[in-house]
């Protein structure tokens, strides 16, 4: 299991959801690792963008590659496959799912 | 027969909407504008029935909120344009995803076709979807399983729109309950706007409500023009008081509720195996996207697009150009002959304005077609999505994301598709910026001046001239680059970087073919207008005498006005050490193509060649069925060298490693042509050290003029595509910008030289 990683706050005018404190900054985790998105902490934009392209709160995505430099590839609903930005990762707020990685691993 | 029936095809990009258009429409199909915009739309027709249809394939897109131009331009021709009916063209295999904006299609209350495209890939990856219990689910709108590529289910789905357009009222299916508090809100806004009969003639009051409270820029900004302030203040109450009665705001609500309704729709109808499997295209991407080998890979697959571009399509640019100078203007003159014109400077204009100027353009074709086919093949085969992934963290440091990078690649090629390459990127200053920085890629009609003057002054050590011009085209447009990110667009937040991985397929030759066609057919259509005009312009500023004895039409180039114009241009290239009338001459014309400033040298740097009726004047002039068989021969010719070409790319891929040394073919045994260029050069040196001031000033004003050369504005040919894709505004900033740029690295090229006791 991924360590805790202390989330100073951001200026972001929504509030961090309470009792949310064993999330992790999505560009941590691991590749083939599965984790439910908790919080998003962009723009009202990108977060609509996110949203259309399949990427919302409470949605439970699986991270395909994440070589700690660049953008990461994601596993989102089903088998479509996004590739984002490590910025952005940065600022999605994930929580690891109990699961045991599926497949490979 | 009655006009016929709109409909149009929406999904989300990648999901084979095209190809099921293809299969709709067949060749039937058309290019055409969207009325005040200049993105382009295509439209064909479909015979179903006994009934035509026009088919409309709109822009790809995820919602049917409104963020980039082509997402508006879909939108709107839904609302506006009413189409009989809409075909949500869904991914089979993604289908939870992909009815986020079928959903969002069905609430426009619009007669709907719900295709589930790919259903084979799906089917492969043990997938199944009931199609008759999801119909029943959306109240009985159809839901048509189809594989595009292969005209399956073609049928079901024309039934299904003959059936959904036979103008009978349809069941639509039940809107979206979004539940309390947002029903309650969505209501009394939806009172509001059907109070006002205009509004709710527009738009359909449910939808307008429910989108406001989305926060829709695009409509808010369209509402407020129209002086609906009240509806707009109604509006923001209404999200203050759901964030403060949910603590989630308006837009996260109704977008998880949709999910939500998505997933319910889809409860035990659809089945897939347990998740989370690798794929085929996740195993190639564990190499594609590799951090290590991911740039590799991508360079030796844009070095491969460059070589296809400029090698393969260059037996057929000769042999264009072979057309243009010989048999077609022969014909020209031979028919100005006939109807008594031949003698006249109307027979001088079209032959030596009109088809030498727009030949020269249209001599790029080749190039372009090749360029096309390529860059589509990268597209349909999902690889350029991988190559933005790739280049990502390069591009970041000049404060662009990885899409960039390869309309700069293509530029080297030509920057006129270079710039047309930009439209892959999806935000408008990004393309923007990378189009502006693009026209510093040394494009392909750039090196033959580089290698005329690499001969005349510096011999056998021409080629580092070449190559420092090369890289220093890449250092300004990164410099430039650099430098906008952080004055103009200092306030542009970093485009975030949010990309679709489409899984890897064959590449679908329609599909390929469509996009060249449509592409190519925009450049000569461009080549037709605004370059005929300028051609037309330079013709007369050469044919008009302003001195000496000359009279219309037959007057040295010196005494013509457009010497006067050179020469009073002359004095501002002298802190540059080229201020000479011919060089200033030869770069006004290499505005209109940069291989004329070679030719406008020859011209007039060599009295002797001073009439250049051509090198075949002595031959006999050839006959019609001579001048037909000759081009028949040279095409088939240039067929051989094409394909030759294209196996010679292996070989010139696998030379760039060392120790391979891999032989070219050469089949037709043409050898190198070795053009003849010496009264040119020694003329050139003679002239350009008389004009700096002595041999070694000479040599480095030439480096000077290359180095104008390679940054001042390419081509008419690039301004104009400038001007079509981003205004006049942007493409008068560009070209002086670059002139700009370019007078200034001239001149410190020059006199940082002399200070450095260079001369």
């Amino acid at each position: 299991m991924p360590s805790t990683v202390h989330h100073h706050h951001h200026h972001h005018r929504h509030h961090y959801p309470a009792g949310a404190d064993d999330t992790l900054p999505l560009s941590m985790v691991a590749p083939g690792q599965t984790v439910e998105l908790i919080y998003i902490d962009e723009g009202r934009r990108l977060r609509k963008r996110l949203a259309d392209l399949g990427l919302n709160v409470g949605l439970t995505v699986r991270v395909v590659r994440n070589s700690f430099a660049g953008p990461l590839i994601l596993a989102v609903r089903e088998d479509s496959r996004l590739a984002i930005g490590r910025g952005m990762a940065h600022h999605i707020r994930v929580s690891p799912c109990d699961a045991a990685p599926p497949g490979e691993g | 027969m009655a006009t016929p029936q709109t409909i149009a095809l929406a999904g989300n990009p990648n999901v084979g909407k095209s190809t099921l258009f293809n299969a709709l429409t067949g060749e039937r199909q058309h290019v055409g504008n969207w009325p005040g915009k200049t993105v382009e739309k295509m439209a064909g027709t479909a015979h179903i029935g006994g009934r035509s249809f026009t088919v409309i394939d709109l822009p790809g897109t995820y919602s049917l909120n409104a963020y980039s131009s082509e997402e508006i331009i879909a939108r709107d021709f839904i609302t506006n344009e009413h189409p009989s009916a809409i075909v949500a063209v869904a991914d089979a295999a993604n289908l939870e995803r992909n009815l986020y904006l079928a959903l969002q299609v069905l609430e426009l209350g619009v007669p709907v076709v719900l295709a589930l495209n790919m259903a084979d890939t799906a089917r492969q990856r043990g997938i199944t979807i009931d199609a008759a219990a999801l119909s029943a689910r959306l109240n009985g709108t159809p839901v048509v399983e189809t594989v595009g590529s292969r005209t399956t289910g073609l049928d079901a789905l024309r039934a299904a729109i003959v059936a959904q357009t036979d103008g009978a009222p349809h069941l639509l299916p039940v809107p979206v309950d979004y539940g309390q508090p947002l029903e309650g809100e969505i209501a009394a806004l939806q009172a509001q706007i059907q109070a006002d009969p205009i509004l709710s003639y527009q738009f359909r009051p449910r939808w307008l409500a429910t989108k406001l409270l989305e926060h829709d820029e695009d409509l808010r900004a369209r509402l407020a023009g129209a002086g609906y302030h009240a509806l707009i203040e109604a509006t923001d109450a209404a999200m203050e008081r759901l964030a403060t009665q949910t603590g989630e705001d308006a837009e996260t609500l109704i977008t998880d509720r949709r999910y939500q309704v998505i997933a319910g729709l889809l409860r035990g109808i659809v089945t897939r195996p347990a998740g989370g499997r690798e794929t085929r295209s996740d195993r190639a991407d564990r190499i594609v996207t590799h951090p290590i080998w991911g740039v590799p890979i991508f360079l030796l697959l844009m070095w491969i697009v460059f070589q296809f571009t400029a090698y393969v399509s260059a037996p057929f640019l000769d042999w264009i150009d072979a057309l243009v100078g010989g048999p077609l203007t022969r014909w020209a003159q031979a028919a100005l002959d006939a109807v008594r014109l031949g003698d006249t400077w109307l027979a001088a204009l079209i032959v030596d304005g009109v088809i030498a100027g727009v030949g020269g353009v249209l001599v790029f074709v080749p190039v372009l077609f090749f360029l096309y086919v390529a860059v589509a093949v990268l597209e349909d085969s999902g690889y350029m999505a991988r190559s933005a992934f790739v280049m990502d963290r390069v591009m970041r440091s000049i404060g662009l994301h990885g899409k960039s990078f390869l309309p700069l690649i293509v530029g080297f090629g030509c920057t006129v598709p270079a710039i047309y390459a930009t439209r892959t990127l999806e935000d408008e200053d990004d393309r923007k910026l990378t189009a502006f920085i693009t026209t510093f890629m040394s494009c392909g009609a750039r090196l033959p001046v580089y290698v005329v003057f690499g001969a005349a002054f510096f011999g056998a050590r021409a080629g580092n001239l070449i190559f420092g011009l090369y890289l220093l085209g890449v250092v300004i447009a990164l410099l430039t680059g650099f430098v906008m990110k952080r004055t103009i667009y200092r306030h542009k937040a970093p485009q975030p970087f949010v990309l679709e991985l489409p899984p890897y397929r064959l590449p679908n030759v329609s599909n390929v073919l469509r996009q060249v066609r449509e592409r190519t057919a925009s450049f000569v259509r461009n080549a037709a207008t605004i370059i005929l005009a300028a051609s037309i312009v330079i013709w007369f500023l050469l044919a008009l005498p302003v001195r000496g004895e000359g009279t219309f039409n037959d007057v040295s180039t010196g005494d013509s006005l457009f010497g006067s114009v050179s020469r009073a241009l002359a004095p501002l290239f002298a802190p540059a050490g080229f201020g000479s009338w011919e060089a200033a001459g030869s770069l006004i014309t290499g505005f209109v193509a940069k291989e004329a400033v070679v030719s406008t040298m020859s011209q007039i740097y060599v009295e002797e060649t001073a009439e250049s009726a051509g090198d075949g004047a002595d031959t006999e002039t050839p006959s019609f069925g001579d001048d037909l068989r000759e081009i028949a021969r040279s095409f088939g010719e240039a067929a051989i060298l094409t394909v030759q070409e294209t196996a010679n790319i292996v070989p010139r891929t696998a030379n760039l490693l060392p120790l391979v040394n891999l032989g070219l073919g050469d089949w037709l045994n043409r050898g190198e042509d070795a053009e003849e260029l010496t009264s040119l050069q020694s003329a050139l040196t003679a002239s350009f050290a008389r004009t700096a001031g002595s041999a070694e000033r000479g040599k480095l004003a030439a480096v000077a003029f290359n180095v104008f050369v390679l940054l001042y504005v390419p081509c008419m040919a690039t301004v104009a595509a400038m001007r079509h894709e981003f205004g006049g505004r942007w493409m008068l900033y560009q070209a002086t910008y670059t002139l700009f740029v370019a007078w200034l690295a001239a001149t410190l090229v020059f006199q940082g030289g002399l200070l450095l006791g260079i001369g």
